[in-house]
């Protein structure tokens, strides 16, 4: 960090605004940055003459001011209560600190301003350029209409701050950036004609655009929204162009009917404008130049309704310096910022920032609100870094899906789930002109639980997980079956409106549905959560059986849905095998051997088939690497096939029987929540529902895996022995009671006949 | 009586303030605030009767013109005596900025006359005032309040803590207050004879 020149800082942070609805919660935030502001006791002893009250003061003042300098200050009353002893010392200070800066500040935002342009000739000269007349004004600098003298042409000249330029290796990477975009020729990029320094002053001349910038569109339309019907702003006469259609700019609504909404005209008006700039950011991205600093203020609409991307070259210097960060500009400008910006990790700001910037752009376009409204920059951050946008169609239903499926995939918080490039953006964007089916959809129930499954990687909660997964889906499906019921009731009433909603919510129960066929398949689908995956896949399957029932009707729906049906019973099939290989993997144990007394031939046996189907250990074995979840899947339940049928054959009913019964023991609660026992038992809802709290509440305390297919390295083939080797010792049996005191006493009478004798098995 | 007979010495303070605002790093260390506001005043009362307006505030914004002349001769005298390469760009990039600060300060004028008028009373108390503090008070009040610098900024030029430097702003505000409340009339008067 370069070591700023006291002369070029100036900070204007000394006023911040304090949000009215400041809470506790921020108070003792404040608080406790106190403590972490004054960490060395080193730093209480420096005050001249200081006692120990003295210190604190000089603390409690110091960190005040940081506060107020970070723009968040705490009100005075606040920081007087929090410090009684200090009250009469701190009042004082407020006071004498008010009435300095009552004649200090105005004078210091002179200077400031001052810092920004020099302004002796009110509109003079600036080198070749005489300054016609200020047409913007910001923490960017000035930016004035100019007459190019040399060349007779009118720019605009946009002059920036000292502040930002003084660094000189800042100020060379500023040139480098301009003159780069200077070189950029798109019909919807502003040409770049000149950058210079005059007189200190550095300057940056630009083709004059005649116009408004989008900023000032929403601004006027925001104004006007008297009703959503009123599309009718000043802008959109401009925009329309309704009788000289421009060869470069395509008219947007080639499919209406002049009967639509001015509301629809102007959300297809706000794609196609989105879909040029992007086309123009894309040229950039192209040559290498990111723009950085899209926002609505940066695109331009010339008077034919022309948009225009500016300032390209000029983000490196609205980010640099530090005593800029603070102010109204930036903050204006942090708005539109993309995550990996807001948080500073300049190594991952990528052209895919610009495609965000430029949906934040959309979206205020689209809804005339803020995407994120944060008033501090605290607040702003935090909500850019974690807050997900309100979706569009909430603020104002008028709004197109599709248009809001695009522009929320374009503000992803991760770079990879936006549009790669901002080509891809615009073509999307086109698609929707074209009344073509667009190629983004919204994230899924499944994506969203993969995403939340990636944020908390060390959450062994899948059961948690599952429960969601499947509240979603049961939500749905009530909502659907009454929906439906009703439907059949008073079917005169309904029109074709509510049959369309009851359609997509059939299609939203569906979807869930598949969602949680998909995220068991591909998620799920190896490891130790099998036990997760088989009961996601049995809830599926069950609203599976409930779509099928609503829509026997309709003979071809019925078929799709039935196909479905039968691949996840097949699924479900293998997993039933694969979880019941348990059972035969247990013979290998001594200590069960002994409790099936075997004999000395069977014990031979049971070692020369182990010899022949080795188990799996520490993850698939050389030949499956490159197999896909499915086909290793498929090869295990083969094997264990095979391997089921020989174990078969050595022993006794028996002893098959009694084998059955130890590996239900050794399974622990898991076992009560297999379809079988379940069937078996006859256990309620209810009863299910309390075991899953109780699983919930063993996951919550258990640092490992759920016990079933022994672990990750278990693989649902593992061996018998090692830390791979069925790991319900793990369960003690206070445990296992909690379970079984769901139970009736008949369905205990069940369980223990299911079960048999309680097995000792030797402790390993 | 009109401004332009009111005693030049009443407005010394100010000019010097703001004479130290415009200047800073290098320069400030070689320059005499006192020299250069000295200069300017013996300037000014030359000229007197070049000045063609009424309020205190054009007489103000005059001053200040007199002084932004006299500054830039004094800045560019340093730039030519360091043709040392190493310093000389910093010596003119203060310099752009110093009259960039300066000429901006020409523009505060142009706020309503009795706003000006009020401003420049309290401009020229505030700046009294400052010069009574003890010279670490005011520096400490100068780098903050009248610069804006963060109180680490103003800890880092110091050489103090930042407790300590909330220590001088405290004692510093507490003093500047008593100055310009208490004691306002007395010491205006005392200033004007």
């Amino acid at each position: 960090m370069k070591k700023r020149m006291i002369s070029d800082f100036c900070n204007p942070s000394l006023h911040p605004v304090i949000p009215s609805n400041f809470s506790l919660f921020s108070v003792s935030l404040w608080l406790v940055l106190i403590e972490i502001l004054n960490p060395t006791p080193g730093g209480r002893i420096m005050a001249d003459r200081s006692s120990p009250a003295d210190a604190k003061l000089n603390d409690v003042i110091v960190a005040y001011l940081e506060a107020a300098e970070a723009g968040w200050a705490p009100p005075a009353e606040q920081v007087l209560t929090a410090y009684p002893d200090l009250r009469a010392e701190l009042a004082e200070f407020f006071r004498n600190r008010d009435s300095v800066e009552r004649i200090a500040a105005p004078l210091r935002d002179v200077a400031r301003a001052a810092a920004e342009f020099p302004a002796d000739e009110p509109l003079g000269r600036l080198g070749d350029f005489q300054l016609l007349r200020e047409v913007g004004r910001g923490g960017m600098g000035v930016v004035y209409e100019a007459e190019q003298i040399s060349l007779r042409r009118r720019v605009a000249l946009k002059v920036l701050p000292f502040a930002a330029a003084i660094d000189a290796r800042h100020l060379q990477r500023f040139r480098t950036e301009a003159m780069a975009a200077a070189n950029l020729q798109h019909e919807n990029i502003v040409p770049v004609y000149a950058v210079g320094t005059e007189r200190g002053v550095h300057y940056y001349a630009m083709r004059f655009i005649d116009g408004q910038s989008l900023a000032e569109v929403v601004a006027s339309r925001r104004g006007a929204a008297a009703g959503p019907d009123d599309a009718t702003g000043p802008y959109l006469a401009n925009a329309e162009v309704p009788t000289v259609p421009d060869a470069t700019a395509p008219a947007p609504a080639s499919g209406s009917t002049g009967r639509e909404l001015p509301a629809r005209k102007y959300h297809r008006w706000v794609a196609d404008i989105g879909r040029q700039a992007a086309l123009a950011l894309e040229h950039a991205h192209q040559s290498g130049i990111v723009h950085r600093d899209i926002k609505p203020a940066n695109l331009l609409l010339d008077s034919a309704g022309k948009p225009w991307v500016a300032d390209f070259g000029l983000a490196q210097v609205s980010t640099a310096d530090a005593g800029l960060t603070l102010t109204g500009e930036i903050l204006g400008t942090l708005r539109y910022a993309s995550p990996e910006q807001a948080l500073a990790k300049p190594g991952l700001i990528d052209h895919r920032s610009d495609v965000y910037s430029l949906g934040a752009t959309l979206y205020e376009l689209l809804t005339l609100q803020l995407m994120f409204a944060g008033v501090t920059r605290l607040a702003l951050l935090r909500q850019i870094a974690e807050s997900e946008p309100i979706p569009l169609r909430q603020l104002d239903r008028s709004i197109p899906a599709e248009l809001e499926t695009i522009v929320l995939k374009a503000v992803a918080k991760e770079p990879a789930d936006r549009y790669p490039t901002a080509a891809a953006f615009a073509d999307d964007l086109q698609r929707f002109l074209d009344d073509r089916p667009i190629l983004a959809r919204r994230p899924t129930v499944r994506e969203k639980a993969v995403k939340w499954l990636r944020r908390h990687p060390t959450y062994t909660a899948v059961g948690v997980l599952v429960l969601v997964l499947a509240a979603v889906g049961f939500g749905i499906a009530t909502a659907l079956i009454s929906r439906e019921k009703n439907r059949t009731e008073s079917a005169m009433l309904r029109e074709k409106e509510r049959a369309n909603e009851a359609e997509r919510r059939f299609d939203l129960a569906r979807n869930a549905a598949d969602d949680m066929i998909r995220f068991a398949d591909e998620e799920l689908g190896s490891g130790w959560q099998q036990g997760a995956r088989r009961r996601l896949l049995e809830t599926a399957l069950a609203y599976y059986q409930q779509f099928i029932d609503l829509r026997k009707d309709d003979p071809n729906a019925a078929a799709a849905l039935e196909a479905t049906r039968v691949r996840v019973s097949g699924v479900l099939a293998d997993l039933a095998v694969m979880q019941g290989a348990n059972r035969h993997l247990l013979l290998r144990r001594p200590d069960v051997q002994d409790e099936l007394r075997l004999t000395d031939a069977q014990r031979e046996q049971v070692r020369e088939l182990s010899d022949r189907i080795p188990g799996t250990r520490g993850g698939p074995r050389p030949g499956f690497v490159r197999m896909t979840g499915d086909q290793w899947s498929r090869k295990i339940v083969a094997e264990i096939r095979a391997h089921e049928a020989e174990v078969t054959a050595i022993l006794s009913p028996d002893q098959l029987k009694r084998l059955g019964q130890v590996a239900l023991q050794l399974r622990g609660p898991t076992a009560l929540q297999d379809s079988e026992v379940i069937a078996a038992l006859k256990l309620t809802a209810a009863q299910r529902e309390q075991m899953r709290a109780l699983e919930a509440e063993g996951f919550g305390r258990r640092p490992g895996p759920p016990p079933e297919f022994g672990g990750p390295s278990g693989r649902g083939f593992g061996g018998g022995k090692g830390k791979g080797g069925p790991p319900f010792e793990g369960f003690n049996s206070g445990q296992m009671q909690k379970w079984l005191d769901v139970l009736t006493a008949e369905q205990k009478a069940t369980w223990q006949a299911m079960t048999g004798p309680p097995f000792h098995g030797k402790k390993r | 009586m009109t401004v332009t007979d009111r005693p030049l010495e009443r407005y010394a303070d100010y000019l010097r303030l703001l004479t130290r605002l415009q200047v800073s790093g290098p320069v400030r260390a070689k320059l005499d605030a006192s020299d250069v506001v000295q200069t300017a005043l013996l300037q000014a009362h030359a000229h007197r009767d070049q000045f063609r307006g009424r309020s205190e505030g054009e007489w103000l914004a005059w001053l200040r013109t007199i002084l932004a002349n006299a500054l830039n001769a004094e800045l560019r005298k340093f730039a030519a005596e360091a043709r040392d390469v190493r310093r000389e760009q910093s010596i003119e990039a203060a310099l752009d900025q110093s009259s960039a600060r300066l000429e901006g300060m020409l523009a505060a004028g142009e706020s309503s006359p009795s706003e000006r008028a009020m401003r420049g009373e309290e401009l020229l108390t505030l700046a009294w005032a400052m010069a009574q503090l003890r010279p670490d008070e005011q520096l400490a009040v100068e780098l903050h309040h009248l610069k804006g610098l963060p109180v680490g900024d103003v800890a880092e030029a110091l050489g103090k803590t930042k407790p300590a430097v909330a220590g001088l702003l405290f004692r510093g505000l507490k003093r500047l207050r008593e100055l310009m409340t208490g004691e306002k009339e007395k010491s205006l008067d005392r200033i004007t004879g």
